[in-house]
C-alpha cells in the first residue's frame, strides 16, 4: 500500500523540470551518436542488427530488428503505418513483452544446463540489466525490467511477489529515476497494458476455459485482448484514432510473436560471436516475422479498420479506472456472495 | 506439461499453421512482387505515362513504355556490402542501401537523398563524412532536370543533355574533354571546352559540380 500512496504522489506532482532537462540533454547526447549508450553497448547493438538481416526482405528484416531490439526505426512507413491501424505498434517497441519473452526463454533454458533455481534467477536478472540498455532503455522497458526484478526478487527469497505489488514499485521506481517518464506515452501505455492485464485478464481467463483451451493459451489471449482494451482509450486520447480491429489482429499476431522474438534474441546473442551462426536463426524468424506482417497488412486493409475518436481525458480516465477497478470489484462481490 | 491429449495438440498445431500460413503467404507476396508489384503499378501508373514522355526517355527505346519489375542498382561508398544488386521496382533510395548492408558509421546519409526512388541503371554513392560527394548518379533517363547539381566528373552525356543550354553536341564535346584531360578539377575548367563561353559558364555554374 505505501508503494501506491508513494506512486501516486510522484504521479500527481508531475515532472520536474530540472530532473528531466537533464535526462533529455543526456539522452539527446546519446542519440547523436547512433544508437544509445557507450561503445559497447554500441558494438553490441551495430553486431545484432546485423545478425538480425541475413537478406530477409527489408520489411521482415525492419520488423525482427524491431522485435527483438525494440527498434522500429529502420520499418518503412507503410508497414509503420499498417501496424498502427491494427493496432500491433507495441510489438515493435521495447516493452514489458519483450522482458517477459526473454525471461520465458532464458529460465527454462538455464534449467536445461543444470543451473539451480537461485544461480538461474540471478542470472536472468543480469541478462535483463544487460537487455535494457541495448533495447534502447526508454521508460516502458525500465519500467518493465523493473518490474521483472521485482518478481525475481521475490522469487530468490522464496516467496511469491504480487504482481500488482511489483508494478507500484515499477512505477514509483521509474518515476524517481526520471519524473518525465509519466509524460510518455510509452510509459503510460505498458502501465495501462499491465494494469489491464492483471485486472481483466483472470476474469477474461476463467471465461475461457470452458473452451477446453490449453491454459497458456487462455492466458496469452485473455492478456492480449485486455491489454488492448486497457490500451485503446489511451491510444484513442493522444493519438485521435481508435482501431477497431486491434483485438482479432493482436490474437492472430500472437502465436507469432513468441517464437519470432525468441528467435530473435537467441540469434542477436549468436551475432556477438558470429553473423553466419546467427544466419540460420534469423531465416527461420523469418516465417513469424513474416506472418505478422501479413496480419498487419490484412488488418490494416480495410478503410473502416482505424476510425476517428478525440476522447476527452476524464472520458479516458474513468474508463481506464473502470478497465482496472471495475473487474476487481466484481470479483470481489462474486467472492463475498 | 506432461497432459497431451489430442485437443490439445490440435490447438497447438493449428497455431503453428496458422502462423506458417500467415509467413508463408506474405513471403510469396514479396517473391512474387513481380506479380502483385505489376498490379499495384498499375495503380501509380499516373507516374510512368508523365515520364515516359519526358524527354529523356526518347533514348530508352519505344520497347521500354512498361516499368521494369526489377531494377538493377549499383551502391558504392560508404555502405557493409557494396555491389550491383536486383531490387522490386519503386524501392527508395534508403531501401538499396540496406540492401548493401547498410551505411557504415562514418557515412554521411544526408548527401543522398535517401527517400528519393532508386533509378534502374543507377549508380548510388554513399560518400563520407566529409569526403567530397559526387551527387548520387541518379543516371538514367532525364534525371538531370529533376535531380541536384550533375557531377562532371560522372554524368553521362544525356545528364549534360538535359541541361539548359547544353544539346547533345556540346555534352558529346564536354565527355571528350573529360576523357582527354582526366576529368574536370573544378567547374571553371568547362571554359576549355570548345563552345563554352563566360556566359553559358556562369549561367551552367548553379547546375553543375566538379
Amino acid at each position: 500500500m505505501a508503494v501506491w500512496l508513494c506512486f501516486c504522489l510522484l504521479f500527481v506532482t508531475g515532472p520536474d523540470p530540472g530532473v528531466s532537462n537533464a535526462h533529455y540533454t543526456q539522452k539527446a547526447a546519446h542519440g547523436d551518436s547512433g544508437a544509445a549508450g557507450s561503445g559497447l553497448i554500441t558494438q553490441v547493438r551495430t553486431r545484432a542488427e546485423d545478425a538480425l538481416d541475413p537478406g530477409l526482405p527489408p520489411d521482415a528484416a525492419a520488423l525482427l530488428q524491431g522485435m527483438a531490439l525494440g527498434d522500429a526505426s529502420h520499418m518503412s512507413s507503410r508497414a509503420k503505418e499498417d501496424f498502427r491501424r491494427a493496432s500491433l505498434t507495441h510489438v515493435v517497441a521495447a516493452s514489458g513483452q519483450n522482458i517477459a519473452l526473454l525471461l520465458a526463454l532464458v529460465l527454462p533454458a538455464l534449467g536445461l544446463l543444470g543451473m539451480g533455481l537461485r544461480a538461474r534467477l540471478v542470472t536472468a536478472v543480469g541478462l535483463v540489466a544487460l537487455y535494457v540498455p541495448l533495447a534502447g532503455g526508454e521508460a516502458p522497458i525500465r519500467r518493465a525490467a523493473v518490474m521483472a526484478l521485482v518478481g525475481l526478487a521475490g522469487r530468490v527469497r522464496g516467496s511469491q511477489a504480487d504482481a500488482w505489488h511489483a508494478l507500484g514499485v515499477a512505477g514509483t521506481v521509474t518515476l524517481l529515476a526520471d519524473r518525465a517518464s509519466s509524460a510518455s506515452l510509452g510509459w503510460q501505455l505498458s502501465f495501462a497494458a499491465v494494469a489491464g492485464m492483471l485486472a481483466l485478464g483472470p476474469p477474461l481467463k476463467n471465461r475461457l476455459e470452458p473452451l477446453r483451451i490449453p491454459p497458456v493459451l487462455a492466458e496469452a489471449g485473455a492478456a492480449t485482448i485486455s491489454a488492448t482494451i486497457a490500451t485503446a482509450p489511451l491510444i484513442a486520447w493522444k493519438v485521435g484514432r481508435l482501431s477497431l480491429v486491434g483485438i482479432p489482429a493482436n490474437l492472430l499476431a500472437a502465436p507469432a510473436v513468441a517464437p519470432a522474438m525468441w528467435l530473435g534474441i537467441t540469434a542477436a546473442a549468436l551475432g556477438q560471436i558470429s553473423t553466419s551462426l546467427a544466419a540460420p536463426l534469423a531465416m527461420l524468424a523469418a516465417i513469424p516475422v513474416s506472418s505478422v506482417l501479413e496480419v498487419a497488412h490484412a488488418m490494416a486493409s480495410p478503410s473502416w479498420a482505424s476510425v476517428g475518436w478525440h476522447p476527452s481525458g476524464s472520458l479516458v480516465a474513468t474508463m481506464l479506472i473502470l478497465t482496472v477497478f471495475g473487474p476487481l470489484a466484481i470479483g470481489r462481490g462474486r467472492k463475498a456472495a | 506439461m506432461g497432459n497431451w491429449d489430442r485437443g490439445t495438440v490440435l490447438i497447438w498445431g493449428a497455431c503453428a499453421l496458422l502462423v506458417l500460413g500467415l509467413g508463408g503467404r506474405w513471403l510469396l507476396a514479396q517473391g512474387g512482387d513481380a506479380g502483385s508489384g505489376g498490379r499495384s503499378s498499375s495503380g501509380n501508373a499516373s507516374t510512368s505515362p508523365r515520364s515516359a514522355g519526358s524527354p529523356g526517355s526518347v533514348s530508352a527505346g519505344a520497347g521500354e513504355e512498361q516499368a521494369p519489375t526489377v531494377i538493377v542498382v549499383h551502391v558504392v561508398g560508404a555502405v557493409r556490402h557494396p555491389g550491383v544488386f536486383r531490387l522490386r521496382a519503386g524501392v527508395r533510395v534508403y531501401e538499396a542501401v540496406r540492401a548493401a548492408g547498410g551505411s557504415t558509421r562514418g557515412a554521411d546519409e544526408s548527401a543522398v537523398d535517401l527517400a528519393a526512388k532508386a533509378l534502374d541503371g543507377s549508380q548510388i554513392l554513399i560518400p563520407l563524412k566529409g569526403q567530397p560527394s559526387t551527387p548520387a548518379a541518379s543516371g538514367g533517363s532525364g534525371a538531370g532536370a529533376s535531380g541536384g547539381p550533375v557531377s562532371l566528373s560522372s554524368a553521362k552525356a544525356e545528364d549534360l543533355d538535359a541541361l539548359d543550354g547544353i544539346g547533345p553536341a556540346l555534352a558529346a564535346r564536354i565527355i571528350e574533354w573529360r576523357q582527354a584531360h582526366g576529368g574536370f578539377k573544378s567547374v571553371g575548367d568547362l571554359d576549355q571546352v570548345s563552345g563554352i563561353g563566360p556566359a553559358k559558364l556562369a549561367a551552367l555554374r548553379s547546375h553543375v559540380v566538379p
